[in-house]
């Protein structure tokens, strides 16, 4: 069983922020990056996979620049067989279908029977990363994944379809699964997996032909005009009485 | 290759008022016709389009239902109407088979879309970026149909219209089936009724581990019930039951007390009927904040401790 799993290196911003000069991107000193954590589910659900089938192969790829390889050498050191980078820019890895390209393309040339990626992202929330490889591969995509079953040939998937419900469903290889949060407990590399991650080579893959097929104009605070909520000012004591009272009010 | 194909879903016999926010929202698209697509048996031969030109239908159950099945009624839609761009809603059932069918296409995509316009170098879309603490504006280019995933609620509700007759769709030829239903699994019942509750005191990741119970306590001494965002579901610091949102319970209060929640969509999703959103955070861009009618910018636990101290 080869599983493919993709992972993304977020980026996070603080409640105030600066722009670049041309204003279409946070200004970098207020851009910290971490591992997009939906997707360590995915990479855990990976690892079991292959723990499962008894053999197997688990290669982790990431689309993004040489600073994003942390998110690879974080997965080489959860116990994934081998890393991947696809060198695309900040400025174009806005777009999902190059990044679905990207991975569509690692997944061909690792020859996966399983891709697996996170929900979605916590910065950009599109949902379409697992849906867009799928649709470059010419395979089927379930989303929201809580629980993956081996049969011959064949997972025996569980994805959750809202309001706590969950439909149960076989699929046939290779496919696409999203996975849920919170699905798993993400294990923690040994040490000796750590050291041996630090040191390990990544492959690095160049883009993909023709580029993004969008372009990000500008970015730009939502409220310009200021806050639409009435603030409730002083001490937390002064709020804390507020919200007593109001809640009393509505709970009688 | 011309005009607007918006996709809506048919759900309880009934077309629901998202399609009139689709509708609305294509008078912000290049000019040419608008067609209202639906997804899911039509509740009658005509339908109030809210102002499309044409509505074709393909016949089956409601998105969400059958996956492949979803995939292929969007291709027989984009192979009968050949639009410049679509329309959908961003919700998890369109979002399953939109970036697939982009990524078949060819087409341009972006999702989570709050504003439309059009513009010399294309359709500008308007999203949400760095976990919705800024906005975005995302050029599709002129010459490159375009999928786009509409934020509900973000585009007003279209004036209501006369009916226009439904074209139905031939169901499409099934290929062999590559996922396959094994059966649905329900909720196991619980013992908290978030859905009926008059007021909810709710906690994000923000309050940390240690203070949930906290806001347990406060709640059960207020006589109200307890939420939750689901990353503290998923981290285990309270019980599935507790779960606000998209794949847990939508809530409907009087009253909703945010603490330490930062405000996700698919959050936001479950507290959209709540008449009156109090939210109270240290970070003032919190998506929470443009929800809330009242806020404090201030550390929720703070809060919480004196609030316990006049319990």
């Amino acid at each position: 069983m080869r599983v493919v799993v993709c992972v993304k290196q977020a980026r996070v911003v603080p409640g105030h922020v600066e722009l670049t000069a041309d204003g279409r991107a946070v200004a970098e000193d207020f851009v910290e990056r971490q591992v997009n954590e939906p997707d360590l589910f995915a990479v855990e659900e990976a690892i079991r996979v292959r723990e499962r089938s008894g053999e197997g192969h688990v290669t982790a790829v990431t689309v993004g620049d040489e600073a994003s390889e942390a998110v690879l050498r974080q997965c080489l050191a959860m116990g994934v067989d081998r890393a991947v980078r696809v060198a695309v820019d900040d400025a174009a890895s806005h777009d999902p279908l190059l990044v679905g390209r990207a991975l569509a393309d690692v997944a061909r040339s690792e020859d996966a029977d399983l891709v697996v990626a996170g929900v979605q992202s916590t910065d950009s929330a599109q949902q379409a990363t697992g849906p867009a490889v799928a649709g470059f591969l010419g395979v089927p995509c379930v989303p929201s994944v809580t629980q993956v079953g081996a049969l011959p040939g064949a997972l025996r998937v569980t994805r959750e379809v809202g309001g706590g419900r969950a439909e149960v469903v076989d699929v046939d290889l290779p496919v696409v699964l999203t996975v849920q949060t919170g699905v798993n407990e993400p294990r923690y590399g040994t040490f000796k997996d750590m050291m041996k991650a630090k040191k390990a080579e990544i492959a690095v893959v160049g883009p993909p032909e023709g580029g993004a097929r969008t372009a990000v104009r500008r970015v730009f605070r939502p409220r310009a005009d200021g806050p639409s909520f009435e603030p409730i000012e002083g001490t937390a004591a002064a709020v804390a009485e507020q919200l007593v009272a109001l809640v009393r009010a509505e709970a009688s | 290759m011309s005009g607007t194909l918006v996709m809506a879903p048919v759900a309880d016999g009934a077309v629901g008022p998202v399609a009139g926010e689709l509708v609305a929202a294509a008078a912000s698209c290049p000019p040419g016709p608008v067609v209202l697509g639906l997804l899911g048996a039509p509740p009658g031969d005509a339908v109030d389009a809210a102002g499309a030109d044409r509505v074709v239908a393909v016949p089956g159950a409601p998105p969400g239902t059958d996956l492949e099945a979803d995939a292929a009624a969007a291709r027989a839609l984009l192979d009968e109407v050949e639009p410049d761009v679509v329309l959908t809603p961003f919700d998890p059932d369109f979002a399953a088979f939109g970036a697939r069918l982009a990524a078949e296409r060819g087409m341009a995509f972006v999702a989570d879309v709050t504003g439309l316009a059009v513009h010399d170098d294309g359709l500008v879309a308007v999203r949400p970026v760095h976990a919705g603490k800024l906005d975005a504006e995302v050029v599709c280019p002129s010459g490159t149909a375009a999928w786009v995933q509409v934020r509900p609620g973000a585009f007003g509700p279209a004036a209501p219209a006369e009916p226009v007759a439904v074209s139905l769709l031939p169901a499409p030829l099934a290929g062999p089936a590559r996922v396959r239903h094994v059966e649905w699994v329900e909720p196991p019942s619980s013992g908290v009724d978030l859905a009926h509750a008059d007021v909810v005191v709710s906690v994000g990741r923000g309050v940390g581990e240690e203070n949930v119970g906290l806001f347990a306590e406060i709640a059960r001494r207020l006589g109200v019930a307890l939420g939750s965002s689901r990353p503290v579901v998923d981290a285990g610091w309270l019980p599935q039951e507790h779960q606000i949102g998209q794949s847990g319970t939508r809530v409907a209060p009087r009253l909703y007390v945010a603490f330490g929640i930062s405000g996700a969509l698919q959050h936001l999703v479950g507290i959209q009927g709540a008449k009156q959103v109090v939210a109270v955070n240290t970070d003032p861009a919190a998506p929470i904040f443009s929800v809330a009618s009242l806020g404090a910018v201030a550390d929720a636990v703070e809060v919480g401790k004196e609030m316990l101290n006049l319990l």
